[in-house]
Formats: structure tokens, C-alpha cells, sequence
């Protein structure tokens, strides 16, 4: 074999294999509806340095919607009394808000609801608030906080069926649509352990699939009043026993079954950080969009992009739209991650890397889109 | 280039290529528990004549499951009277056994229940003989067939709440286990149109979830006395409507939520011709072992191949097993098939040809094993 030959053979098998992963072409230019980035909205004191990061790093890779987990780091007009000690200003809020329009990307906020009322050794500022609302006041937030404790305290929740729970829990969420303009808002709901208590007057006895469903009914159904989309994280419409998938990025605890219950138009955060699972192929088939969430290891990101483009270009007419887009989570503070990703700050091993996942994952989104032109 | 640089680039080219497709490495050198090849069972004399193919092709290349679409076409002693015409003998199944044995291929003898009890203008041996079976006598049988038609007729179905139907159905599912020494039964239960219907006395509002799944259970815990699995076709358990998968590949007719309802050891064939669909990822996270069944179309098999192959490194510990394995299918007896096959009488270039297919999925297979 002649050394042309070599170097042809070698060239031809390789554009042979990008073409057998994603078949003949994908007509469009942009690969997905959603290419997001999803982090913890930064405090006062980091708000330029995060304009800085919108303008320089997600608009060059045109990220579409930025995910910012907001919670209680607003200014509460409705309820000041719901307000973090340290909150960003309607200023920094506009702030933001222009960065974002100026770049083309949608803001979607979110407050987590139902679950996560507490972190650690702390509660939230919700409960902490209306202790009334709390599903499980019969555990106590401990001094010194370990998983796992004989409460199975991860988090605390809040009673969906409390009857003034609601009335507060939408003053927020109108509040931070209002303020960032959102078409879409993201109302978490990721790993609720605490659901249906048999402790609970309101609760016990109550099918916990119905009452997760009902949860999101009642959310999406305020937010529709105002033509607004409500996203959530998948875990809890996924059954953690049959797929193995355990009790963290799915459900042990009876939820599962709410994916049958909910309106189909909700979209799906479906976060996977340690396989490239196929879970998203689920939610199409049961008729919802759904957007794949990698965070910290570079090599699982270039396989769910890949599939996720893949399933596009396999699927049924009806179902190709579905498989909407991708969206990196960065689980940390704004100040640490943007520390990470500047190199003041070295990214702990054992937790793998998300400033190197966010650039995986949009090189890769990049190569495809270009190879598809 | 030296020759011992050519081989460092090789062996360095090789475990990459591998990788991107792939993943990582894995334990077995087998691609799939389940490599499997299914087609109508044999006319009687041709039986010599499909020896030699599994003889000299499926045996070489590593089929391990032959599902023979044996239907009525055996000569039951149980019940004679539903016997066809060009039955096989007990002597013709005892050699199509004895030659799989020697390759290591199961039989899995598939008997079509519940649906596929007529085909265009005839009832089966089932509802010819046993009428009082039938899910909707006052659909009469045309004298041409023709499709679409007023009565949605697309094959008959018998009655699965009929008190006496189990009967005689289990007789002959055990009679046909028996003869070919299977393992595992495949009951069909493809494109079931005609299910509870509003005249049925007995069916007649009963959820057809339910229904269906009460008479996959039904055949499953008989199987299940003799340690036999059941496989089935997976269509009626998809949704056709949000899947966009349509009424034949999918159900329209309300039965998808039956994959809650059957037992979780129940092996789902899951056939799609035209695209690589995804749906064996729903089956596995079902908690069911899926083989993907292809036919006609080379290039879909092969991606339904490699889809298979990477769900089967990249998922869970309790999901990478569910992904069971591939199947052939041919849906005609071996008689065309081969004339295909041999080149005999080739289907025209413009068609699809389940031949061809038949050779690039375990011609794809076997390279993938070989990378290995």
C-alpha cells in the first residue's frame, strides 16, 4: 500500500464514520430549538462579570436560553418578607435583561417549587416564612446536616395542597416573569422526596404520581394564563427501579406514573450527568419536548449531542421536533463557576469539569452544525 | 511509509474508530444474546431445501433463534380439524429441529393468537372451525377482499373473553413447544384491529388495554408452567397517535397502556421498516428485554444495529441487558425467500429486499463482533 493510499484510506473511513452517525444530512443549520446554558443567577457583586460572560462566551456559541435559577435572589415587590438578605436590584435585573435581548437569548427563571425548601442546614426562605406550608413539620432541620440521616431529609417541600400556598407561590412567579420578560419559566421540581407524608392531614393517602401531576397542573395552568411555557426537570417522571437509575436522576417514590398526567406541552429537562442515557427517546415518544442536560464530563456530553442530532434525523415526522435541544447546568455558585472557567479557580476532580463540559458540548453542537451546512 | 508504521497506524485507527461508535469496551464478544431470523414456516416439501439454508446459512453466521411462522401449518394430533392442507408432519419438525441443534439455533414456533385469524377473504383454521370464537361475527368475510374497506377489516381476531377459546389455544401452543422443543413461544399478536368490540357480549366496554394485556398474561402464566417464555410482536403497545407511528407499527386502538399491565419477562420484537425508530429505549426502560426486527431495508437495519449496540453500552446496569438482540424478518415462506437469497428469481433494484438485509445486518454484526 502505497503511502497516498494510507492517508486515502485513513480520510475516507473517517468521513465514512461521521456520516454513518448522522446519516445523509441534517437540512437545517442549527441543530436544536434550545441551545441553553443553565447556573445559579449571580448576586449584586457579580453581575458585570457575568454580562462580561454572556456577551463573550455564550452569545459567540449562540446560546438561545439562559436558565437562571433566580429563587429568593430577587426584589420581591409581593412579598418582601420572601426576599434573600442580599438580592439583585430591578436594575441589575434590566441589566441582564438587555445583555440577554442584545445577544438573542431568552431568559427562563426559575424558582424551585414544591421541592427543595431547604439546602443542608438551612430552610428556605418559603418556609422559613410559612412554617404552615411545610409537608413534613415533624422533621426538624438539623444543627449539623448529613445524607444520609434517618429522616431521608434531602429537602424539605412544601404541601401542594395547602390552600394558601398557592396564592404566594404565584406572586413570585408572576413577579420574576414580569421582570425578565420570560416567555418560558422553569419551576425546578427536580428530586422531591417529600410528597404525599403520611403525616400530612392534607396529603396521606394521596396517589403520589396524582399529586406531583397536579402540582404541575396547577403551575402550568397559571402560567398559560399569560401565555407563558413552563419547563421542569425530568427526574420524577422517570421510574428509578425499572431503569435502574436510582432515586436522584429518577423516581423512587412513586411519581413516575405522573408523566401520563401532565399536558403535553411542558417541556422536559431531562439532567443525566454519568451515562449518555436515552431517557430523552421516553418523554418523545409519551409526546413532550424534552432537552438533554449534561453538566460535568466532557466525553458523556459529545454522546448525548450526538444522539440527541441522531434521533432527530431517525424519528417519526410527528416526533423529530421533539427532541428539542441541549442544555449545559452548571451546579454551583456564579462567582465559582466563572472562576473555574477563567482558570482562577481549579475544578475539583471527583466532581468532574463544567466549564469543559459547556465547551465540549458547544464545540461539538458547532462541528455539527457546520458539517450540516 | 515502513510496513511497521503502517501497522502502529492501524492498530491505532482501529480502537479509536471503535471507541467513537461504540464507547468503551465490553465483556462479551457476543454482540447480542439474541441473533435471530424470522420467516414463514416451510411448505412441506420444501423442507430438505430450507435444511440446507440453515445448514449453510444460518448456521455460519451465528443465528441463534429461527422463529418459524408455523401457524396452522402442523399436523396437530391434538386438534386434527384445524390442521391446513400443507401441514407439516412430525417427522418434517423433528428434522428442521436436529438441523438448528446442530448450530445452536432455538426454534421459537410462532402461532399467531388473538389477531391475524383471517387473511383477505378467508377466515384461519381457527374461526373456520370454531365461529363461535369470532370477536365480530356480524363482519362477513368479502368474497374479494379489498383494503380500506367499510368494516375496517384487516384480519379477524378471535373472542379473548370466549369461556372456551383458552382451551384449545393452549392445547395447540403446547403441542407446536413440544415437537420443537422450544423454549420460548411467539404468539404474534401483531396489528390487532378487531379487540373489544361494541358487539362483543363479552367485550363490549371493557378497556382495551386490559383486554389486551389480560390475554398476553393469559398465554404468559400458561407458558410459564413449563418454564417457556413468551415473546411477542410490540406494536399494540406503542402509541401510534403520539409517537406518529400510525396504526400498524403502533397502536390507534387503545392498547398501548397495556405495557403497564403484562409481565415484565415477556420478550418484546419491536418492528420498524422504514426509519431506525427509538422505540426499543421505551421498551427497556419498561423494564421488558426488546429485539429489533427489521426487513427489508439494508441501510435502516444497519443503523438499528448500531443504535442497539451503543443503548447496550451506554445505559444503566439494569438496562444494558434489555437490549436483547436483532431479528430478521421475512415475511413470506422460505420458497421466495430463497429464490431471492440464491439469486434465483431477485426482487427488482427498485424494491425492498429482505435478502439483502438479511446479509448486511450479519454481515454488520459480525464486524462489530470482530472489532471485539
Amino acid at each position: 500500500m502505497s503511502k497516498r493510499i494510507s492517508i486515502f484510506f485513513i480520510l475516507v473511513s473517517f468521513l465514512g464514520l461521521a456520516d454513518s452517525l448522522f446519516g445523509a444530512s441534517i437540512p437545517a443549520d442549527t441543530l436544536f430549538q434550545v441551545k441553553g446554558f443553565s447556573i445559579r443567577a449571580p448576586k449584586p457583586d457579580e453581575v458585570n462579570r457575568f454580562i462580561q460572560f454572556i456577551h463573550e462566551e455564550l452569545a459567540t456559541r449562540s446560546v438561545t436560553h439562559l436558565q437562571l435559577r433566580v429563587d429568593y435572589n430577587f426584589p420581591f415587590n409581593s412579598h418582601p418578607e420572601l426576599r434573600d438578605t442580599v438580592t439583585l436590584s430591578q436594575a441589575d435585573i434590566k441589566r441582564l435583561v438587555e445583555a440577554c435581548k442584545a445577544d438573542h437569548i431568552d431568559i427562563v427563571p426559575q424558582i424551585n417549587l414544591l421541592g427543595h425548601q431547604s439546602s443542608g442546614a438551612r430552610l428556605g426562605n418559603l418556609l422559613r416564612n410559612y412554617p404552615q406550608f411545610d409537608e413534613t413539620p415533624q422533621v426538624k432541620i438539623p444543627e449539623v446536616y448529613k445524607w444520609p440521616n434517618a429522616d431521608g431529609l434531602y429537602c424539605k417541600s412544601y404541601c401542594p395542597l395547602h390552600p394558601d400556598v398557592h396564592a404566594i407561590v404565584f406572586d413570585l412567579v408572576d413577579e420574576v416573569c414580569d421582570a425578565f420578560e420570560a416567555k418560558a419559566f422553569h419551576a425546578g421540581m427536580d428530586e422531591v422526596f417529600y410528597l404525599g407524608d403520611d403525616k400530612c392531614p392534607r396529603c396521606a393517602g394521596v396517589d403520589k404520581a396524582e399529586l406531583f401531576a397536579g402540582e404541575i397542573n396547577k403551575i402550568y395552568n397559571h402560567l398559560k394564563l399569560k401565555n407563558r411555557e413552563l419547563w421542569i426537570w425530568g427526574d420524577r417522571l422517570i421510574d428509578g427501579k425499572s431503569t435502574g437509575m436510582g432515586i436522584w436522576e429518577a423516581s423512587f417514590n412513586y411519581t413516575a406514573r405522573a408523566v401520563d398526567l401532565i399536558p403535553k406541552d411542558i417541556l422536559i429537562c431531562d439532567w443525566h450527568y454519568e451515562r449518555p442515557d436515552q431517557t430523552p427517546v421516553y418523554f418523545a415518544m409519551k409526546g413532550f419536548r424534552v432537552i438533554t442536560c449534561p453538566w460535568n464530563k466532557p466525553d458523556v456530553v459529545s454522546t448525548q449531542v450526538e444522539d440527541m442530532a441522531r434521533w432527530r434525523m431517525n424519528s417519526t415526522k410527528v416526533m423529530k421536533p421533539r427532541y428539542y435541544g441541549m442544555m449545559q447546568t452548571a451546579w454551583s455558585t456564579t462567582t465559582s463557576f466563572l472562576d473555574m472557567y477563567y482558570n482562577i479557580a481549579t475544578p475539583p476532580n471527583q466532581k468532574g469539569n463544567p466549564p469543559a463540559t459547556f465547551r465540549a458540548l458547544f464545540n461539538r453542537i458547532k462541528e455539527l452544525e457546520t458539517v450540516n451546512k | 511509509m515502513n510496513k511497521s508504521l503502517r501497522l502502529l497506524l492501524i492498530i491505532t485507527f482501529i480502537p479509536m474508530w471503535y471507541s467513537i461508535n461504540f464507547g468503551q469496551s465490553t465483556i462479551n464478544d457476543t454482540l447480542f444474546p439474541v441473533k435471530g431470523f424470522a420467516i414463514g414456516a416451510p411448505d412441506a416439501k420444501e423442507v430438505d431445501r430450507f435444511i440446507k439454508f440453515i445448514h449453510d446459512d444460518l448456521g455460519p453466521r451465528k443465528v441463534t433463534h429461527l422463529l418459524l411462522r408455523v401457524d396452522y401449518k402442523y399436523e396437530y394430533t391434538s386438534h386434527p380439524e384445524l390442521r391446513d392442507s400443507n401441514a407439516l408432519t412430525y417427522k418434517d419438525a423433528k428434522a428442521l429441529v436436529a438441523a438448528c441443534k446442530a448450530h445452536g439455533i432455538e426454534i421459537l414456533p410462532q402461532v399467531n393468537l388473538l389477531g391475524h385469524q383471517s387473511w383477505h377473504s378467508k377466515t384461519t383454521r381457527l374461526l373456520t372451525i370454531y365461529p363461535q370464537f369470532d370477536e365480530t361475527p356480524h363482519v362477513k368475510m368479502p368474497e374479494v377482499y379489498k383494503w380500506p374497506n367499510p368494516d375496517g377489516l384487516y384480519c379477524k381476531s378471535y373472542c379473548p373473553l370466549h369461556p372456551e377459546v383458552h382451551a384449545i389455544v393452549f392445547d395447540l401452543m403446547d403441542e407446536i413447544c413440544d415437537v420443537f422443543e422450544a423454549k420460548a413461544f411467539h404468539a404474534g399478536m401483531d396489528e390487532v384491529f378487531y379487540i373489544g368490540d361494541d358487539k362483543c357480549p363479552r367485550c363490549s366496554g371493557v378497556d382495551k388495554a386490559e383486554l389486551f394485556a389480560g390475554e398476553v398474561n393469559t398465554l404468559r402464566n400458561h407458558l410459564a408452567l413449563k418454564n417457556r417464555e413468551l415473546w411477542i410482536w410490540g406494536d399494540r403497545l406503542i402509541d401510534g397517535k403520539s409517537t406518529g407511528m400510525g396504526m400498524w407499527e403502533a397502536s390507534m386502538n387503545n392498547t398501548a397502556r397495556a405495557v403497564d399491565l403484562i409481565a415484565k419477562d415477556v420478550v418484546i420484537c419491536d418492528w420498524h421498516y422504514e426509519r431506525p425508530d427509538q422505540s426499543p429505549v421505551y421498551f427497556a426502560m419498561k423494564g421488558l428485554r426488546v429485539i429489533t426486527c427489521p426487513w427489508n431495508k439494508p441501510p435502516i437495519a444497519i443503523a438499528q444495529v448500531e443504535d442497539m449496540a451503543r443503548w447496550r453500552q451506554s445505559a444503566t446496569k439494569a438496562m444494558k441487558p434489555r437490549y436483547y438482540g436483532m431479528m430478521q424478518t421475512v415475511w413470506s415462506g422460505p420458497s421466495g425467500f430463497m429464490d431471492n437469497f440464491y439469486n434465483i428469481n431477485p426482487v427488482p433494484a427498485d424494491r425492498g429486499n429482505p435478502a439483502a438485509t438479511f446479509k448486511a445486518l450479519f454481515d454488520r454484526m459480525k464486524d462489530m463482533e470482530r472489532i471485539r
